[in-house]
């Protein structure tokens, strides 16, 4: 793509620290980083709290198998998209570190305002998992890789595996063995059972029941893999869906002959097309 | 072109800017306007959770008692009216105060506006926040605890019919400036901005889908059960914002040689034909 | 702008001035509950019936934090479950207590441990015990309830509870089979929660802001369109950045989650077995045939025409009605004013069960008799909504006496057929 002549100045201006182009250009930045950190906070959570958030809402879903799997998938469409559109627009590698971040700072909103001041129940029952460090190693594969297919394959199979191995930190302390009315639990299902939720009672949970093999020691492990290999299509699938968004382009609008225009008026490359027509 | 601005109450900047040609800059994206529409978004999400808190357990938990009818109900029935109001209003306010011959604009007038248009896409933006995230996860804390005896109930009224109307009339009445202030808005529809501005919108009618799933379908309160996916489908259109940013780099860097760049030639406005 | 504005204000003045009406209204404080009203009748009447409950705080008593409130009962699964919901393969004894403001300590079933779901038998009896501790101050309906799979919440009898103190104050302590021990579960283990969180928060944000605090798009897009700058949209330093991020990443995922292993050596997954829990032995009853059932409108009654046959060795008595958690009490068999201690005022109806005759039935006897059961509870907790229903059908329990003070259980189910004008 080549840039119009008159694109082609403005670009020589901007590249000229404190003038009075750069100025306007970094008040456009601010006002449009206000609107895509907004947008991104709501797209993306509404989306994850419905594909992935019941694993998320409570510590006695997270478990070796369904949390494991589902979370880094869901997270990875929205994540996919967003990143496309920014890296391939404007070479910034942020986009998954953008989402991740506003998610959690979403999610950390609503744990405190709605589930604990709110329907009263305890932090320790309802804090996000991490999302930020996979979302970080996703964003650096494709900045150090440059390439779309090796953040597909290594970047995305990363992403999967790096889901549970952040979260052990805070999550091993709620698998330590507890002993409740003569039964063995562990911390995170004592704590589910205390602090009880009347529309989610314990046989609702989406969690590992058990195998018929013995892989009962490998389950998180097997559970990451599967679920990296299903975010690399997703990857592929959604990096080509932003690119797709965002290069979508314009319809006639047939009430032009209000605003003016006539019938034949339509946008032109030279007057910034941007998509097609 | 002066009465659109007057219209949108920046003809003080705009008669700055033409006495000061020296400094452009300050004449474009006054924070002014983002500001009072963010803070007033924010006031009535304020507002709404407040009452939450103060009117949920003592008058919402049940939907057949009197005091549900008072404090509930009333409250839903003046958002429903309210909210049909400002959607009238908006998009007519925007319609009829529309610039007639958008062929005649300057590129500095067409900047302005874009300006204009994007502190609308701020405020836009940030009332989807509470109706895509804060208001949204809200829900499923408090139908965590609560028996869900009505389609109607405190989280919902907030959010459904509170929020989702709110999003959907800055929207729509963003879409409505930016058809009949921006030249190439008018000439053709964009289909991001569709998305974008006018996509999300469907949320509301999902709204159906969502009471007949918990309703008919699913008994027990799964978050992520099926019921709830058309939010996220509808959700997603709001990427369209991708797409209109796209757009928007494209003309605003041809507009910003127009008005900073002194011209090699004389300069005409860009849509003389 | 300013309409917007203009229109915003007008909300939120609209709002403000309804919440003065609101304050400025004093309005009764009904003891209303938690939506089970709304619940189609059959699924009130013919699923589970709450018996026998006891609470260790009367109705509108009072606890401080950290007191403990223990709460005792029976349930029957009725019989003819309702065939629209599937059969109760997996159920859990949960307490609805408007949020966590009541902690549950232990749960039993049948003297069984009930931390797990279950699994339920129809036509048979349950006995269990739900031991409470208070968490958060306010005035609270406490109900216990059975979850059931694909049915949703049934909710038993309930009590208000006033809560006072500060949530703060809560404590629940415990240890760990590692040896640990927790001041207080509500915030166990939070510490490495927030602390991680702000870690990579912190680490996340420096990555956005070390790219936005640049001149971050109208130039980048300019660059990447012509494609001539790739080595100024990506410098040597980005790059180095990168690699050092990189490292630190990866660096705290392995290490901090080989830490944490150290830390905790013994894990356990997620507990996800069923708790096999028999029912109660199966009691003899009274045999009980329905010959019809109406509904009379204007008097709030429902009239149940049987013919009940004594299959025991006693003269027996109808004692005690009892449908959706309403009970209506015989009241020359059951001494009112006991139960009346016990069950709060709007579970309970206040006039007498009557039947057309009530003298005792000897052994072996048949006899038909109407049993009216008449309150205005039938329309508050409409149960007489049942009209707009597609099943038309009630359930409820019946209790009978002997004369050595033996009770026997018998289920009663029938169709409902309004009377709007009795002449």
């Amino acid at each position: 793509m080549a840039l119009e002549p008159s694109q082609e100045r403005v670009l020589q201006e901007l590249l000229k620290p404190n003038s009075q182009m750069s100025r306007f250009s970094r008040k456009l930045d601010y006002f449009i980083i206000a609107i895509v950190m907004f947008a991104v906070m709501g797209a993306f959570h509404i989306h994850f709290m419905l594909t992935g958030g019941d694993w998320d809402f409570w510590v006695d879903w997270k478990d070796r198998q369904f949390w494991v799997t589902v979370t880094p998938i869901v997270l990875m469409i929205v994540i996919a998209a967003f990143q496309a559109i920014f890296y391939q627009h404007f070479r910034l590698p942020i986009g998954a570190t953008l989402c991740g971040i506003l998610l959690i700072l979403g999610e950390w909103l609503n744990r405190y305002f709605g589930f604990y001041l709110w329907s009263h129940f305890p932090m320790s029952l309802v804090w996000p998992a991490l999302v930020i460090p996979m979302c970080l190693w996703l964003d650096l594969v494709l900045h150090l890789s440059r390439s779309f297919i090796l953040t597909a394959i290594i970047g995305a199979l990363g992403f999967a595996l790096m889901f549970p191995a952040s979260n052990w930190a805070i999550l091993a302390a709620f698998r330590v063995p507890i002993e409740v009315q003569g039964t063995l639990l562990s911390m995170a299902d004592y704590i589910g059972f205390t602090f009880s939720r009347t529309a989610t009672p314990e046989y609702l949970r989406i969690i590992e029941r058990g195998t018929l093999r013995t892989f009962g020691g490998e389950s998180t492990i097997i559970a990451a893999f599967f679920s990296g290999f299903v975010c690399m299509i997703m990857y592929a699938i959604w990096w080509n869906i932003g690119n797709y968004i965002a290069q979508l382009g314009w319809t006639n609008n047939r009430l032009k002959s209000f605003m003016g225009f006539k019938k034949d008026d339509n946008v032109t490359v030279a007057e910034g097309l941007g998509g097609k027509l | 072109m002066t009465t659109t601005a007057q219209a949108l109450g920046d003809t003080s900047t705009y008669a700055k800017s033409e006495n000061q040609k020296g400094d452009e800059v300050s004449s474009f994206f006054s924070a002014r306007g983002a500001v009072i529409g963010v803070a007033s978004v924010l006031a009535l999400a304020v507002l709404a959770r407040w009452y939450q808190g103060w009117a949920s357990w003592d008058y919402g938990t049940e939907s057949t008692s009197p005091e549900f009818s008072f404090y509930w109900m009333n409250l839903f029935y003046a958002q429903l009216i309210l909210a049909a109001t400002a959607f009238v209003a908006g998009i007519a306010y925007m319609w009829f105060t529309r610039d007639k011959d958008l062929t005649k604009i300057t590129s500095k007038v067409e900047l302005r506006r874009y300006s204009t248009f994007i502190s609308m896409l701020v405020v836009y933006a940030f009332a989807f926040v509470f109706a895509g995230s804060f208001f949204a996860e809200q829900d499923a804390a408090w139908h965590q605890v609560v028996m869900r005896d009505t389609s109607f109930t405190p989280s919902h009224i907030v959010l459904f019919y509170g929020f989702f109307p709110l999003f959907i009339i800055l929207g729509f009445t963003t879409y409505t400036y930016a058809m009949t202030r921006l030249p190439l808005y008018a000439k053709g529809v964009s289909i991001p901005l569709v998305l974008g501005t006018l996509g999300p919108m469907m949320v509301l009618p999902n709204v159906g889908y969502n009471e007949w799933g918990h309703a008919f379908w699913f008994m027990e309160e799964y978050f992520t059960a099926p019921l709830h996916w058309g939010f996220v489908v509808f959700g997603w259109s709001i990427m369209g914002l991708g797409g209109i940013l796209v757009q928007l780099m494209s003309r605003i860097s041809i507009l910003m040689s127009d008005v900073f760049l002194p011209s090699p030639e004389p300069k005409t406005t860009a849509y003389t034909s | 702008m300013k309409l917007k504005n203009t229109l915003k204000c007008l909300k939120q003045g609209l709002a403000l001035s309804l919440m003065v009406i609101v304050t400025a209204l004093s309005i009764s404080e009904a003891a209303f509950a938690h939506g089970e009203r709304n619940q189609e009748p059959f699924l009130r009447t013919r699923t589970l019936h709450w018996y026998d409950m006891k609470y260790t705080v009367e109705n509108d008593g009072a606890v401080a934090i950290n007191d403990i409130v223990t709460i005792t009962g029976k349930f029957r699964m009725f019989e003819r479950w309702p065939s629209q919901i599937p059969e109760p393969e997996r159920m859990y004894l949960n307490v609805n207590s408007n949020g966590s403001t009541f902690v549950k300590l232990e749960s039993w079933v049948n003297g069984k441990p009930a931390i797990q779901s279950m699994i339920g038998e129809l036509g048979r009896d349950y006995e269990f015990k739900i031991v409470l501790k208070a968490r958060w101050e306010g005035r609270w309906h406490v109900h216990p309830m059975i979850n059931v799979l694909d049915t949703g919440g049934l909710a038993g009898p309930g009590i208000w509870i006033n809560v006072t103190g500060d949530h703060n104050d809560f404590k629940m302590a415990g240890t760990t089979l590692e040896g640990d021990v927790f001041e207080n579960l509500s915030t166990y283990g939070m510490a490495q929660v927030y602390g991680w969180h702000i870690f990579w928060a912190v680490l996340g944000l420096f990555w956005l802001l070390y790219w936005i605090t640049k001149p971050t798009l109208m130039p980048r897009w300019l660059m990447v369109k012509s494609g001539e700058y790739e080595n100024t949209l990506i410098t040597r330093t980005d790059t180095k950045v990168g690699v050092v991020m990189l490292v630190l990443v990866v660096g705290f995922v392995v290490g901090g989650g080989l830490y944490t292993t150290s830390k905790h050596p013994r894990t356990i997954p997620l507990q996800a077995g069923v708790a096999h829990i028999n029912p109660l032995p199966v009691a003899p009853s009274i045999k009980v045939d329905v010959v019809k059932g109406n509904y009379y409108v204007p008097g709030r009654t429902v009239i149940t025409e049987v013919v009940i046959t004594n299959t025991t060795d006693l003269p027996i008595q109808l004692g005690e009605y009892t449908a959706a958690n309403i009970r209506f009490i015989e009241h020359s068999v059951i001494d009112f004013d006991e139960v009346s201690q016990t069950t709060p005022a709007e579970l309970l109806a206040q006039s007498s069960l009557k039947l057309s005759d009530n003298s005792p039935l000897n052994p072996g006897e048949s006899r038909q008799v109407t049993i009216e059961a008449s309150d205005a509870a039938w329309e508050l907790e409409r149960l007489t909504s049942l009209m707009n229903d597609p099943d038309n059908t009630l359930g409820a329990l019946l209790f009978f006496y002997d004369s050595a003070g033996n009770r026997y259980i018998t289920e009663l189910f029938s169709g409902m057929v309004p009377v709007f004008d009795p002449t």
